[in-house]
């Protein structure tokens, strides 16, 4: 167990809590792309019953038909990806926590759009997101649903 | 004609330039911004730059005692630009939020040494400890360079 304290850059929004596991990610999609301006997002997953937000709460925008974006409206520092619905789990923004160095890398994830040249490691885990089950159900599910 | 807009697309740019080079920095207020684990930063010219809707701005002091303007989507959050009340003939793009992100070379690391342990640079990419003493003349020799 972690204890985690974070925020966005201006300050509004914080949370505190905990985390199960120091296991971060990079995801190199598109959209984590876009969300943080660079070429991947690091995410570490946290229980949402573990985390306590504070100040200003955060903004969720519907990033997919199954999912939101957390971030700090008055500043844009993005926050989290949740899942609406099958999951009791978060992703924290590795970056938005006060202390990053308490979590490490441990795989890299969207490894279909990885820009090279940036993060120099061929040694851990890479999944692309068609091969992630939880992703891929959800989107089955809304080609089925159309 | 490079592209690019935030993760909801009401907000849209254009960037008349052959190209762009890009850096990363790894300070701290850069990874809380991006959520990252270092962001991404693109020098454009302020009028080589056209934009199309709705941003916020939030803006903070820097340790030189100018003052950076940091634009983003007021709808989704994403950051597009920062702009430093020192050099505002520039701004800085947040280039994940091209549209074809798959050219985006590494050419230089700023503030590695608030860099996250697990993130490994390739040791072919110039690299500074902390940033170069001029930041704004360093960005315009940057971008000039071949």
């Amino acid at each position: 167990m972690i204890e985690i304290e974070g925020g966005c850059q201006c300050g509004a929004v914080r949370y505190a809590g905990t985390l199960d596991t120091d296991e971060a990610y990079f995801c190199h999609c598109r959209m984590c792309q876009r969300a943080t301006g660079g070429v991947a997002a690091a995410l570490v997953n946290a229980r949402r019953d573990a985390v306590t937000w504070s100040g200003r709460p955060r903004d969720l925008y519907r990033s997919s038909p199954f999912a939101h974006r957390g971030h700090c409206a008055l500043c844009g520092t993005p926050l989290t990806f949740e899942y609406d619905a099958g999951s009791d789990m978060l992703d924290l923004t590795v970056g938005s926590l006060d202390e990053p160095g308490l979590v490490r890398l441990a795989s890299h994830f969207g490894v279909e759009s990885w820009v090279p040249g940036w993060i120099h490691d061929d040694t851990l885990p890479h999944l692309r997101t068609d091969e992630h089950p939880p992703l891929v159900e959800r989107w089955a599910a809304v080609h089925k649903a159309e | 004609m490079i592209e690019g807009g935030c993760q909801c697309g009401a907000v849209r740019y254009r960037v008349s330039a052959a190209d762009l080079k890009v850096y990363a920095c790894h300070c701290r207020e850069c990874q809380r911004q991006s959520g990252s684990a270092f962001a991404l930063s693109a020098p454009v010219r302020s009028a080589d730059f056209a934009l199309t809707g709705d941003v916020g701005v939030w803006s903070r002091g820097t340790a030189s005692g100018a003052r950076t303007a940091c634009s983003f989507c007021a709808a989704c959050g994403t950051r597009i630009h920062h702009q430093s009340s020192a050099a505002p003939e520039w701004l800085t793009l947040k280039p994940g939020t091209l549209d074809d992100t798959s050219g985006l070379f590494a050419r230089a690391h700023i503030w590695t040494a608030h860099r996250q342990p697990w993130v490994i640079l390739d040791p072919a990419v110039e690299a500074f400890e902390t940033q170069p003493a001029d930041l704004p003349a360093w960005r315009r020799r940057f971008v000039e360079a071949g």
